[in-house]
């Protein structure tokens, strides 16, 4: 059975202004429990709606997903989202923030919730910045903010739109660097939406292209770097000629984006 | 300990001497009889005016406590049933839709003008002056909170809800705390006609209050005291004022405003 099962899937957006938007077209795509599927693709085509479906936000206008073979029909905690630019509670201190999944979901009694939002913070590096409230934080704090509060609530499958979008490049190596080692100790299935090539190849077990809108699947590759990937992939031939071959696609993408 | 009221000194020298340069140039104006002090007494006369009514004669407690405990009683209903309607009109699209329209008449409307009215039904008791602070009061905040809660980042109700949050859980945890500054902004205007109002109507139909005491002595043409009275008026609403602003600050630590205004706007 596979994890997350996306059959037929399209998208159609209809505003009172007349046009229909149509963001996804009969998008199948299966992926296996563990992986790190990274999808990429140009701006507006349609890659965080995509995240919006799975996670039960958002309805299919036509076909179907499934996750744990079940149909997904709301959002549901076992599916976890990082949301685009940080999307933390800004009245809640860093530590109030990571503990929010584990108040709502009232599993773990108090020590046991702090004990846990304790090792997440540390995690990702935040320790000493309990205290501290969203304002205080860079943008990249803050998404580590995010990736926590996310990760703590323990989400078999952990969905994440452009996380590491809005930061500055040397954080987003780091964090990217960070994103690996959470996945591979804790062996989630992941499905990372990205529009850099670069960061879709290094970070993936699968890369999917999607085209300009309405988004389709015009590719997937498979990426057979050995785990841990250390960046020194990037200079690799294979990843090279990977990049050009992915750029080649979305090259020809572009020019529909006008 | 003398830091504090030393630092409140400072401050006050430091910001509010045109304030200070303000009353220095009423009393100059009006000793030297620039201005006739029967129409414009000097500044330290209507101050000496205030003293002897609150502590020598103490009439003027009794209009202290009518004033703000009118002016309260219509705010705090205000408060509860504005905050209330305004989160059932964001929830429910039905109660939206038929209040609406309702308020987009009603809220227009100076509430002044429909004092009439309530005193007609009501007398001219509390009630009637009570209810008028509270029609007042209670449009701002309604639509304050109202426009709080259509502002939360749909992102962050979604956030609660992929971690598997109810209806109730994402409303306590998610909507209020996002839309407590809209609303507080809603209780600093309600609050500022909340004492407009219960003077103008204590002018107009009252035996007790500070706005019948000021009036009472323009009849009387004791200006001291009617200015004694406007004097405590402004130092009632200047310091309800600070204390929503004192509140401002300590609830919303969190925002990410860096202003240095005196006037808190």
């Amino acid at each position: 059975m596979f994890k997350i099962e996306i059959n037929g899937v399209s998208k159609v957006f209809r505003s009172e202004r007349s046009a229909e938007i149509v963001a996804l077209k009969n998008i199948s795509l299966k992926v296996n429990e563990g992986e790190f599927v990274t999808i990429v693709g140009p701006s507006g085509c349609g890659k965080s709606t995509l995240l919006y479906l799975i996670a039960g936000l958002v309805t299919s206008t036509e076909g179907e997903i499934l996750v744990n073979g079940k149909k997904v029909n709301g959002p549901d905690p076992g599916c976890g989202i990082v949301f685009q630019e940080f999307r933390i509670f800004m009245w809640r201190t860093v530590l109030k923030n990571v503990l929010f999944g584990l108040e709502i979901q009232r599993r773990f009694p108090k020590d046991k919730q702090m004990e846990l939002a304790k090792k997440y913070i540390e995690m990702v590096g935040l320790s000493g910045f309990e205290e501290r409230y969203p304002r205080e934080l860079s943008g990249g704090m803050k998404q580590r903010v995010a990736i926590a509060q996310t990760l703590i609530c323990n989400p078999e499958i952990v969905l994440m739109d452009e996380p590491l979008g809005s930061v500055d490049s040397i954080t987003r190596e780091v964090l990217q660097r960070e994103i690996l080692r959470l996945w591979e100790g804790e062996k989630k299935t992941i499905l990372f939406v990205t529009h850099s090539i670069d960061e879709a190849i290094f970070l993936g077990t699968r890369v999917a292209v999607i085209s300009a809108r309405p988004g389709m699947i015009k590719e997937i590759f498979d990426i057979d770097f050995p785990y841990p990937r250390t960046g020194a992939e990037k200079t690799d031939p294979k990843f090279v000629r990977l990049r050009g071959k992915i750029w080649e696609i979305i090259e020809k993408e572009v020019p529909k984006l006008r | 300990m003398n830091s504090l009221p030393s630092s409140i000194l400072k401050i006050f020298i430091k910001r509010g001497y045109p304030i200070v340069i303000l009353i220095l140039a009423w009393e100059f104006v009006s000793r030297t009889r620039l201005v006739d002090p029967f129409y414009c007494p000097p500044f330290s006369i209507a101050v000496s005016a205030l003293f002897e009514g609150l502590f020598v004669s103490g009439e003027i407690w009794v209009h202290i406590e009518m004033s703000l405990g009118r002016a309260m009683a219509g705010l705090f209903s205000a408060i509860i049933l504005g905050v209330t309607t305004g989160l059932l009109m964001a929830r429910f699209a039905p109660i939206n839709s038929f209040l609406d329209p309702l308020i987009s008449v009603i809220f227009p409307t100076p509430k002044l003008a429909l004092f009439p009215i309530l005193i007609f039904w009501f007398g001219i008791g509390q009630i009637s002056k009570i209810l008028l602070i509270f029609i007042s009061c209670f449009f701002p905040i309604l639509i304050n909170t109202y426009a709080g809660v259509n502002n939360v980042d749909k992102y962050l109700i979604w956030n609660a809800l992929t971690k598997g949050a109810s209806d109730t859980q994402v409303l306590y945890k998610v909507i209020i705390p996002a839309a407590t500054p809209f609303i507080f902004t809603g209780i600093r205007v309600a609050s500022s006609f909340a004492f407009i109002l219960i003077v103008a109507s204590e002018m107009i139909a009252s035996n007790e209050g500070l706005g019948f005491f000021i009036m009472s002595a323009e009849r009387t043409f004791n200006s001291d005291r009617m200015f004694a009275g406007i004097i405590l008026i402004a130092a009632l609403g200047f310091g309800f004022d600070r204390l929503l602003l004192y509140i401002q600050k300590k609830l919303f630590i969190w925002r990410d405003t860096e202003k240095e205004s005196v006037s808190g706007l």
